[in-house]
């Protein structure tokens, strides 16, 4: 086979940003080697200029070769090469501007290049201000950017180990692609198109989350780097002044990032809730929690010189984290127990090794030198607030160890199997499912934690540093605290009702944090609120703990209808019903309100339903209030099948009212499901004439109208167009009354599309066949036109139809005319009286077009009347009216009937309130700011 | 007792309560089972298992809301009904492998707890073609 020469290809971009990735790698590694020989021959307090200045200027190269790595990405993106694998799976023609970002970064190499985009900019920044701490931090950022870089060099190593994925990389020759037949036409650009961005991802959240829980990532690289750099110049002290800053901001961006996820689960995501314990959740929740250890004893180590050691140590597991993290979400390993991992892409060699490597490095500083690390000679005290601030860390780590152990069973699974394949062992049977209920699992342990953090934090702020004795108003204090707490506890929870010991400890020490840290903002701090960042973020976090307590415990499903359940289920049946059916215009009780069901519509790739919710006193007769909800199900880009329910949320003050839909008609579901749907039902054929009755089982139908223009919800009528519908009334023994109006379609002279309509309560489903359409479009040669000459205004009869010539409309608009510039079109208003007295209008048009005439016919279905205008006479004023008939009253129009049938004007909706969620919202959003005052404090920008 | 230090003691007792929770932990932790282990036990287990697309999936939301049943085949071939006490999850047909939690009640098995494994829709490697052109 000869080679092929594509057409319309452009290798050039590709090619360019391949070798910025090259030229990146190299220069990432230059400059941790220049970095690295300017502390080998630098002095302590001054590195080596030389080595220095190489490790910048390759530090600066590699940063520009990120910057112009993702300007050639999006260069691409933005037109559409769809030679390119990246570009063809995450972009479309139709995918809007705004969602660019989100593209970029949905897949693997873009949510790389994301992170190395911040490890640039805070790189730039440390090389800046870090001064004597420059050559050491900036080598050993240096070097992380070298291996992230290595994730997307996709370079093969030896034939069957490739090291990383490109972006860069053409769809022709991406794995399972290139034998194609599309492959085969040089001009197959011409034919593809991309598959754009998952619909799923097209929201606000996956533009703002990904960026900031990047910069989050990136940010814990920096009191890494430091650790490594306070081990490696033998200054055990000196960099715990500079690192603060960096892990405050990194704290409060990663814990930021982490609280959008849950914000975006809650409002766009239906699981109905902000936290799953889902291990993606966790994976970024680890090294925030053991970031959250280190600062505190940071600032222990800080202004006492105890904890220096365990502060290495937890910024150095901090980042570990991170980097197991990137292994569990990106490996596949969690392929089975996580909803939302990356898909695998052959990495995770590459990632095991990138982490042992850090772990191996941080480990290895650390015992070089931990002999080294002075540790002051006498003991923290019991009544010292170090002590206790070092046990909050700790059982910080003791946290985040347990959640990592839950999360790590596929990996320890994993491990099992490695080991049993060593020993030639089956070791199956040791393999650990996740727990039942994961929710209930991980709460169980950290409840506790909770707990005990929360009354640390509280108790902490009435004890002083390096002190052995207690402030002399501690017991005084710490009394009053407790007092206040607890009848704050009992006034809150009148509200929340909790009667479980557990939750109410949890509750008490949540309230008791707040107190008593607000009782350090009034007399220690005498309400200064530059220095009260511990004070906000301890506030926040017992504010953050009543929220989940509320939003948690008393999380109620209002989407329960007891009366309608009765009988179905037994009293004992403690069963949560969940989900109520709700038929379209019918209001239904459920759980203190009357919901009804009353609208659905399109709205691009979206379908909203409208749900009214009307709140009921206790008399449950009276509306107290009413609101709307609209939650609603996305569409695949080619609106063929429903990838999303989304929820819709009613917020107040205390509490949310959150809904979504569980089920719907299978029509709104896919096409395919509701073909199926259809194809399964037994249709049967009837002969409808117009007005005769037809007996259909039990009920009684008849046919009274025929549309030549019909509508139906879902037919979209287009010029040429042949189309007719009907309206069949149908009524039982019991003198209720239904009409259904069903249509059929043919579109370009060869699709037919049939609509069905349905008989509502009846479970009834009418639809059309071809045949009906010769009655109403009669084929010319088969009609007789009698000519009649008449006035305006004149009466006459043809057949027993009394027709009088009304006016005329010189504008005239039909289904079968369009109008063009030049046109003479003049139609006649015809008032047609029927023998049975019904009046029927008609206005077929005489039009003039480039000298010739054109007569444009119209038709009264229901008379089978054709009427034609062909001629006027101005001086006599006589118009030329041509009439003919065919045979409507013994036309036979063939329906086809199917029994049983089921509804298409329903949804199933689950609608849950959550009080207190505020709370939760709050909490974080003050544990957050902070950090972030603690941080701008030691900065001195405030 | 020179050397021994509080950070030993509570390193101590903080390693000895991680070693309780722990252990209490891997009681929260399932093991997969079979649908014939199920039917011996009277406790909560996991059984990984495929739809059984020949038989009947049942959910009518008119009659029951909240009542979904279906057949699961598992790893040994054998078969039963289940019964999740919910509305039927999304793309439930599409799953490949589904891991329900459950025990059996009579001869049923009631699900508590559903975890389907999809194909993602957005993986197949297929590539479409602009509809307005033939090839």
């Amino acid at each position: 086979m000869s080679e092929i020469t594509y057409l319309g290809e452009h290798l050039f971009p590709g090619a360019l940003g391949q070798f910025l990735i090259a030229l990146g790698l190299s220069s990432a590694l230059i400059s941790a080697v220049g970095y690295y020989l300017a502390v080998r021959h630098g002095a302590n307090t001054s590195d080596h200029r030389g080595f220095r200045n190489i490790g910048r200027a390759a530090f600066i190269a590699t940063s520009g070769s990120v910057f112009g790595i993702i300007s050639i990405m999006f260069y691409m993106m933005i037109n559409k090469y769809y030679e390119y694998e990246y570009v063809w799976s995450h972009v479309s023609d139709e995918l809007p501007f705004q969602y660019l970002f989100s593209a970029f970064w949905e897949g693997q190499q873009g949510s790389f290049l994301l992170w190395m985009f911040w490890h640039a900019i805070l790189g730039l920044f440390l090389m800046w201000v870090a001064k004597r701490w420059e050559s050491a931090t900036m080598a050993v950022l240096a070097l992380v950017q070298a291996f992230l870089l290595s994730m997307i060099i996709g370079i093969y190593i030896t034939p069957d180990f490739r090291l990383g994925v490109t972006p860069f990389s053409l769809l022709r020759e991406s794995e399972g692609m290139t034998n194609l037949p599309i492959f085969a036409n040089a001009n197959y650009l011409e034919m593809i198109k991309g598959k754009g961005l998952n619909p799923l991802l097209q929201n606000y959240w996956m533009t703002i989350h990904p960026p900031t829980l990047f910069l989050g990532f990136a940010s814990v690289t920096i009191p890494f780097c430091y650790a490594v750099a306070g081990l490696w110049k033998k200054d055990y002290s000196g960099w715990l002044k500079p690192v603060l800053p960096w892990a405050l901001f990194s704290g409060a961006i990663l814990g930021t990032g982490i609280v959008m996820g849950g914000a975006w689960a809650y409002e766009a995501l239906s699981f109905g809730g902000y936290w799953a314990w889902d291990p993606v959740e966790n994976a970024s929740l680890v090294p925030w929690i053991v970031l959250i250890g280190g600062i505190h004893t940071n600032l222990v180590a800080r202004s006492t010189q105890h904890s220096i050691k365990a502060t290495y140590a937890l910024y150095v597991l901090a980042f570990f984290f991170i980097l197991y993290s990137t292994f569990l979400t990106r490996s596949g390993i969690l392929g089975d127990s996580s909803v939302h991992a990356f898909t695998e892409m052959g990495l995770e060699w590459q990632l095991v090794i990138f982490m042992v490597f850090f772990a191996a490095l941080g480990i290895y500083q650390y015992f070089r030198h931990t002999r080294h690390i002075p540790v002051p000679a006498r003991e923290e005290s019991f009544s010292s607030r170090e002590f206790w601030m070092f046990i909050g860390s700790l059982v910080l780590l003791f946290s985040a160890g347990l959640i990592t152990f839950t999360t790590s069973l596929p990996v320890i699974n994993k491990l099992s199997t490695f080991y049993g394949s060593l020993v030639g062992q089956d070791t199956s049977s040791w393999h650990m499912a996740q727990p039942e209920d994961p929710i209930a699992h991980y709460n169980r342990f950290q409840l506790w934690i909770a707990v005990f953090v929360a009354f640390l934090s509280g108790v902490s702020q009435y004890l002083i540093y390096k002190r052995d004795k207690l402030r002399d108003n501690f017991v005084k204090s710490l009394s009053i605290g407790l007092l206040v707490s607890a009848l704050l506890t009992f006034l809150t929870n009148l509200w929340l009702d909790i009667n479980t010991f557990s939750y109410l400890l949890l509750l008490f020490s949540a309230v008791f944090t707040i107190v008593s840290n607000g009782q350090y903002l009034v007399s220690v701090l005498k309400l200064k609120l530059k220095s009260s960042a511990s004070v906000i973020a301890h506030i926040g976090f017992g504010l953050m703990i009543i929220g989940i307590l509320a939003s948690g415990i008393n999380k109620q499903f209002i989407s329960n209808n007891a009366f309608a359940m009765q009988g179905i289920f037994s009293p004992q049946d403690e069963r949560i019903q969940k989900n109520v059916y709700l038929i379209k215009g019918k209001p239904m009780f459920m759980g203190g309100y009357l919901a009804t069901y009353e609208s659905d519509t399109m709205i691009g790739n979206n379908r909203l339903y409208e749900i009214k919710f009307d709140k009921l006193a206790e008399d449950n007769k009276t509306v107290e209030e009413s609101f709307v909800l609209e939650p609603y199900l996305t569409y695949n880009n080619t609106l063929t099948e429903m990838v999303n329910p989304n929820p819709s949320t009613k917020r107040y003050l205390h509490k949310d009212i959150f809904s979504h839909i569980t089920a719907a008609p299978s029509k709104h579901i896919s096409v395919e499901a509701a073909r199926n749907e259809d194809d399964s039902l037994d249709y049967q054929r009837y002969n409808f004439s117009l007005y005769d009755t037809v007996k259909v089982d039990d009920i009684s139908m008849s046919l009274r109208q025929i549309y030549m223009h019909p509508s139906h919800p879902e037919y979209n009528p287009e010029p040429g167009d042949l189309a007719y519908g009907i309206q069949i009334i149908a009524w039982d023994s019991n003198g209720i009354y239904r009409a259904a109006s069903p249509v059929l379609a043919i579109k370009e002279q060869k699709y037919i599309y049939s609509f069905y309509d349905e008989l509502e309560d009846m479970n009834i489903r009418l639809r059309l066949t071809e045949e009906g359409l010769n009655n109403v479009y009669p084929v010319e040669a088969t009609l007789n036109y009698e000519t009649f000459r008449q006035k305006l205004g004149d009466s006459f009869y043809f057949g027993d139809c009394k027709i009088t010539v009304a006016g005329f409309n010189r504008s005239p608009e039909h289904a079968s005319y369009k109008p063009e510039d030049g046109d003479i079109a003049v139609a006649v208003n015809l008032d047609i009286e029927s023998a049975k007295g019904i009046r029927y209008r008609s206005s077929p048009i005489f039009l003039i077009r480039d000298n010739r005439t054109f007569l444009v016919k119209d038709y009264v279905p229901e008379l089978g009347l054709s009427t034609k205008f062909s001629s006027i006479d101005p001086a006599s004023e006589k118009l030329d009216l041509l009439f003919a008939k065919n045979d409507m009253a013994s036309a036979n129009f063939p329906v086809e009937i199917a029994l049983n049938a089921p509804t298409d004007d329903f949804v199933v909706l689950e609608a849950i309130e959550f009080p207190g969620i505020n709370f939760f919202w709050l909490g974080c959003t003050m544990m957050m700011m902070g950090m972030l005052l603690g941080m701008s404090r030691r900065l001195k920008i405030i | 007792m020179k050397g021994i230090k509080k950070i030993h003691v509570v390193s101590l007792i903080m390693i000895v309560a991680a070693v309780t929770l722990l252990l209490t932990a891997s009681k929260d932790m399932s093991t997969y089972a079979t649908f014939e282990q199920a039917d011996e036990t009277s406790s909560s287990v996991k059984v990984v298992a495929t739809l059984a697309k020949d038989k009947e999936m049942y959910y009518d939301p008119a009659e029951d809301p909240n009542y979904f049943s279906f057949y699961l085949k598992d790893a040994n071939g054998e078969e039963r009904k289940v019964i999740l006490h919910d509305a039927k999850p999304q793309d439930f047909e599409l799953s490949e492998q589904i891991v329900v939690t459950g025990k059996m009640k009579g001869n049923d098995f009631v699900a508590s707890n559903l975890l389907l494994k999809c194909p993602s829709k957005y993986k197949d490697e297929e590539i479409s073609v602009r509809s307005d052109i033939e090839i």
